[in-house]
């Protein structure tokens, strides 16, 4: 009756050493919180907790690259009697969830800095600031390593619900308040429809294992009756909450005025790292769903995904550039920018394909659009947050005359904007290129993807114009002289890190990126390899189930 | 001129003079004890099919326990008011028949006379759903609690074949889950009448009672959490029946776990100490203020039937259940009718000596201040709750249990080790408390000081 | 047309509806089931109905009460009892309970009491429609219990496997749902406050 502790399931080591940048960030998370009741308390003990939690986990995600075998591999399987599902994972194992493990580390480690620049000093409950801030990491990291359903949902939320809180953190301004209840109630609702959706489809297919379900539903394409409307509404349900963290177009409204209600720590997590995870998910989804069989592809379900990516993508571009003309207040066309460059990314997920080629090329641009996007927004909010830090004022006003008072200051931030209109020689132009040629070397298998990949270069010519405003506020025009930029050095620094990178990415570091990227994409998770090895082989079990029903 | 004394009313004069005779109360009592004898005698072809199909006997058992507990409460108003005046050394209620016996009869007949008054602003429809809804809930409970275990009846079929039929209405598969979403929803009745009244003492006393109610709603979860990893069911017939079948009861194990389950209850019937819903010096009368007649009544009757139902859940739980003696297994194995009735008796036995507990209690506590009653649920009821459950979970995953199958003392042993680690946490505790510098009492250290108006102020005025 | 009248026309339509479904009940095979399912989807469909078109936010609330739990009757009578008894738990004695505080705290104020324009009505009984035909088309035109080759679901999991499945195959989502709840609490704690400046 009673089992003893000895016959309890218990995940493996080899479970438990992949997932350790995880683990790392919940042993940090306990640590905020007991550490200030031992002793040290404030901002910057915290703040350090918090920058070596994000470092030895993200070292950790490093490490782990080593032995990871290539098309990756299920972690946490099910083991237990009871499950219908027995021997599928929750969590993979493989280059991709690495590699963005690693990207978020980091840039949660830069986050923090900002944060101890701008925030800190006035911070009264930095420990509550933190918490949430790794809160949301954790949750951003398992969304993209997740092939559970119901992990998914789960990892969604811890990516969001932080997030909501962290946006209203500031309580004394309303505007905040009011961006986070948009934010929250805009959350909830699309979090209803994902759930809807998810319920649907383990009604439909019985395992909320995302491979499972897409085997599943690839084997429908000749029965009569095959619920595709049902498929397809469940679909664009569980689609629909990936969009709202991608902050996709119909799903975008939250995005500005979050932004511009969110400090600026916040507002720069937001930007890069819940899009970031927002995309791997989809791309990560998106491939699973590309990946058995031909036949799938004829049931209806594939093209739908396609073009609705697809129209997703060129409408969140489309849309985001057009708004962004409008804006006065840098902050709010940079959170359209940030809206725009998710378009961009999505385009790459509508490359799916059963051949594994383009399928890997469509990953292999994102990876490094993604690295070199980090830099870009990060530099371009960090300018941002010393400009206001210095004049009171995030408009466009309190650029004026930026290039002759503080000249290094204005070319960095002069770089990461060229950089994110993608114009050579900077990064962004390279990641950029490398996503219209990947477009274009699918679109020989399907012509719809040459819209999209004319989309992008249209948009790029689009966006350039509201960039350009903020370089040309810099540098021409009239300005009252008020001297040098009064700022904090370090955060200099990491401004023109940031543009340096971004001009080594388009110069000398093109092949490094490319090759590592290619690299990350090669060995990305791939059900067919995974369960070809997989103790039990569930699709055999499945089918003699379902005949015995 | 001296005032002018009415003539008694000779009709009035007899019923009263009727009704003090001790003699008519037995006589009462004794028809209605005899009464449903020939009654089953003459009906017995139709009474016993009903009997042996599980689906009428629920129906008849339920009934029955409703039946019991609405009378109970009626004759706990007496009860209460005869304990509270022996407390307080008065004579109580002895005007109505004999000792004051057909009390709860006129009491009734008082509240059906009594004006129905609906206040002009008050939400009509919630306000009468609320009196309604709150009894209902109340009752709820009675579905799941196992009465006994099962009665093989002594007769047989055409076929031979034997009827059995289980003590019990419905044997859920979730068990204690029905109890705690029902006892979940019984904030209901109080909010929505506290809301309805659209009175502001009513509605204070409906945010306290809501309040009270969520946070002791943990610790009674976490002691429930103890007693269900030691029977290792979510059931409560097999809570009961383990608990029967090794003779070793909860309450000897888990003492504190019992503690914090009662003290819970306790609290959720808004009872004196806890009865800060309703405490006459702040509020009036709390969330029913503004309630007359049988609406009234329905909140008195619901606290009533919520305290029966609590009572069970701890007889059921702890206290051995239908068991009748501790340490021993007898009539565990015995399903003839009589044992039957001898466990549903022994059950009630139990409630009705919880039932006293409660009403001792609260006849001799102070009640407790608002921050006194958070504290004790949060930081006092809900660690230890913890601590107990965690404990219990490990000796659990170790293996430690108690197995009817195994001798006596072995379990005995068993036991014991539990009680012993009991003992340890208690003593933990207390040495936390004496050492901790804020007074169990509680002190609001961030009031604001009283403003004492100086002395010429006062003479001013 | 006034609440009262509106209300009252929703009952009587509702209660022509209830009767016919019971009385359709007894003839249908397991009559006993039927009936309580007439009553508590009866009850389902007036409350939800209600809660759309009542006023008074705190009745609307009353009436989720109502929703969720005539939902939890449905579960209990599709053997999902678990399932029935946590969406009691959950919704009807754990959020409604804080909508119902919340409401009440914001006080009688305008908030209190929905007058939606003609417009709103309109657009929001339009998406209504759309969205119930769009539900009632797929739900009649799917194959509908599950496609072939998909994998059995276990018909109602008892309390034990439940406990059993979430502490071995679905650890690690519990152990995330636990970090989920610390950090939304901290959250929640620190914003509900009071500021200090």
């Amino acid at each position: 009756m009673t089992p003893p502790l000895a016959s309890m399931w218990m995940p493996s080591g080899a479970d438990l050493r992949l997932a350790l940048p995880e683990l790392v960030l919940v042993g940090a998370l306990a640590a905020l919180l007991i550490v200030p009741l031992l002793g040290p308390r404030g901002a910057r003990s915290a703040g350090l907790i918090a920058l070596l939690g994000a470092l030895t986990a993200g070292v950790a995600a490093l490490l782990a690259f080593e032995g990871l075998p290539s098309g990756g591999l299920e972690i946490f399987r099910a083991s237990g009697p009871s499950d219908p599902a027995a021997g599928t994972g929750m969590l993979v194992a493989d280059s991709l969830g690495m590699f963005f493990r690693v990207l978020l580390m980091f840039f949660l480690m830069s986050v923090l800095i900002m944060w101890s620049l701008f925030d800190a000093p006035a911070e009264r409950h930095p420990t509550e600031f933190l918490v949430l801030l790794v809160a949301s990491a954790i949750g951003m990291a398992l969304m993209t390593t997740t092939v559970n359903l119901l992990l998914m949902i789960i990892a969604i939320e811890l990516a969001s619900l932080p997030s909501y809180a962290m946006s209203a953190f500031d309580r004394t301004r309303r505007a905040a308040a009011e961006a986070a209840l948009k934010y929250a109630i805009f959350g909830a609702a699309t979090t209803g429809f994902m759930i809807f959706g998810a319920s649907i489809l383990y009604g439909l297919t019985g395992t909320l294992h995302v491979p499972g379900i897409a085997r599943v539903l690839a084997g429908q394409a000749s029965v009569p009756g095959f619920a595709t409307t049902l498929t397809a509404l469940a679909l664009l349900a569980v689609f629909a909450g990936v969009g709202f963290k991608i902050s996709a177009v119909p799903f975008h409204f939250w995005c500005p005025d979050v932004f511009e209600g969110a400090s600026l720590p916040v507002a720069t997590w937001l930007s890069v790292a819940s899009k970031a995870a927002g995309v791997v998910l989809l791309v990560r989804l998106v491939s699973i769903f590309a990946e058995p069989a031909a036949a799938a592809y004829v049931a209806g379900v594939l093209p739908l995904i396609k073009y609705g990516v697809g129209a997703l993508a060129i409408l969140t571009c489309t849309v985001a550039n057009l708004a962004a003309y409008r804006q006065t207040s840098v902050r709010r066309l940079l959170a359209y920018s940030s809206i725009a460059h998710a378009g961009y990314m999505l385009a790459a997920g509508a490359i799916i394909f059963p051949s594994e080629q383009p399928s890997a090329g469509a990953i292999s641009a994102i990876v490094a659009y993604l690295v070199v996007y980090m830099f870009m927004n990060y530099g371009a909010f960090m300018a941002l947050g010393l400009v206001a830090a210095d004049r009171g004022s995030e408009d466009l006003d309190a650029f004026r005359g930026l290039g002759w008072r503080d000249a290094p200051t204005a070319a960095a931030l002069a770089v990461c904007l060229v950089s994110l209109v993608g114009l050579p020689p900077l990064g962004g132009f390279i990641v950029k290129w490398w996503l219209i040629y990947a477009l274009g070397a699918a679109a020989l298998h399907s012509p719809f993807l040459w819209v999209l990949a004319g989309a992008v270069v249209i948009n790029t010519a689009l966006s350039l114009f509201y960039y350009m405003r903020v370089v040309a506020a810099m540098y021409l025009g009239a300005y009252e002289e008020t001297g040098a930029l009064r700022a904090p050095l370090s955060g200099k620094v990491a401004l023109h890190l940031c543009a340096i990178i971004l001009l080594l990415t388009g110069t000398l570091w093109i092949a490094p990126l490319k090759r590592n990227a290619d690299g990350v994409a090669a060995a990305a998770y791939s059900p067919r390899s995974v369960n070809a090895g997989a103790p039990v082989e569930t699709s055999i079990s499945v089918a003699g189930s379902a005949n015995v029903r | 001129m001296p005032p002018k004394v009415p003539r008694p009313d000779p009709a009035a004069a007899f019923i009263e003079r009727t009704l003090r005779d001790w003699r008519v109360i037995a006589a009462l009592g004794a028809v209605l004890l005899i009464a449903p004898v020939p009654l089953v005698w003459l009906g017995w072809p139709w009474i016993r099919p009903l009997l042996e199909s599980q689906f009428w006997f629920s129906l008849i058992l339920g009934g029955l326990a409703v039946f019991i507990v609405i009378h109970l409460d009626a004759a706990f108003i007496l009860a209460e008011r005869k304990l509270s005046a022996f407390i307080q050394d008065r004579k109580g209620p002895n005007r109505v028949g004999f000792w004051g016996l057909l009390q709860p009869v006129a009491d009734g007949i008082k509240f059906l006379l009594k004006e129905d008054y609906t206040p002009k602003q008050a939400d009509k429809p919630v306000f009468i759903l609320a009196p309604a809804l709150a009894f209902v809930i109340s009752l709820a409970g009675v579905a799941i609690i196992p009465w006994f275990d099962q009665i093989t009846w002594p007769w047989t079929g055409p076929d031979g074949e034997t009827y059995t039929v289980v003590g019990q209405m419905a044997s859920l598969d979730i068990g204690l889950l029905y109890l705690l979403a029902f006892g979940a929803m019984s904030v209901y009745g109080v909010v929505l009448a506290g809301w309805a009244s659209n009175n502001k003492y009513a509605f204070y006393g409906a945010m306290r009672a809501t309040a009270q109610m969520l946070s002791y709603e943990i610790p009674l979860g976490l002691g429930l959490l103890a007693v269900l990893l030691v029977a290792g069911s979510v059931r409560l017939e097999g809570i009961v029946e383990s608990q029967a079948a090794s003779g070793v009861w909860n309450v000897f194990v888990h003492p504190l776990a019992f503690l914090l389950v009662l003290i819970a209850g306790f609290a959720e019937t808004n009872r004196a100490p806890f009865d800060l819903a309703e405490c006459e010096q702040e509020l009036v009368a709390g969330y029913h203020t503004e309630y007359s007649s049988m609406k009234f009544a329905l909140f008195f009757l619901a606290e009533y039937s919520h305290m029966v139902i609590g009572s069970a859940l701890v007889t059921a739980l702890f206290l051995g259940g239908w068991a009748p003696l501790p340490f021993t297994s007898w009539l565990a194995d015995n399903h003839t009718w009589w044992a039957g009735l001898i466990k549903f008796s022994v059950f009630w036995g139990k409630i009705l000596l919880l039932i006293g507990l409660y009403m001792v209690v609260r006849w001799t506590l102070p009640r407790f201040r608002f921050d006194q009653l958070m504290r004790l649920a949060w930081k006092g009821m809900i660690p230890l709750g913890m601590v107990i459950v965690v404990v219990q979970g490990i000796a659990t995953g170790l293996g430690w249990r108690i197995d009817p199958a195994a001798p006596w003392t072995a379990n005995l042993l068993a036991g014991g080790l539990m009680l012993g680690i009991n003992i340890l946490i208690t003593l933990g505790v207390l040495w936390l408390m004496s050492r901790s510098r804020a007074p169990v009492t509680g002190r609001q250290d961030n009031l604001p000081d009283v403003i004492v108006p100086p002395a010429e102020a006062r003479l001013a005025r | 047309m006034s609440e009262r009248i509106r209300l009252a026309l929703i009952g009587l339509a509702v209660l022509v509806a209830v009767t016919l479904m019971g009385l359709a009940a007894l003839l249908s095979s397991r009559p006993l089931e039927a009936f309580a399912f007439s009553v508590f989807a009866g009850a389902l469909v007036t409350s939800a109905l209600a809660i759309v078109l009542t006023r008074d936010i705190v009745r609307s609330a009353m009436w989720l009460m109502g929703a969720l739990s005539s939902a939890a009757g449905l579960y209990f009578l599709l053997g999902a009892n678990f399932l029935g008894v946590v969406q009691l738990i959950v919704y009807a004695g754990g959020i409604l309970v804080l909508i119902v505080f919340g409401v009440m705290l914001t006080g009688r104020s305008p908030f209190l009491r929905f007058d939606p324009r003609p417009a709103e009505t309109a657009l929001a009984a339009l998406v209504g429609v759309l969205l119930f035909a769009a539900f009632s088309a797929v739900l009649l035109g799917s194959a509908w219990p599950p496609l072939p080759g998909a994998v059995p679901v276990r018909q109602a999991a008892t309390v034990r496997e439940i406990g059993r499945a979430l502490l071995t195959d679905y650890l690690l989502p519990f152990e995330v749902v636990s970090v989920l709840l610390l950090a939304v609490m901290i959250g929640a704690a620190y914003l509900a406050r009071p500021v200090r400046r």
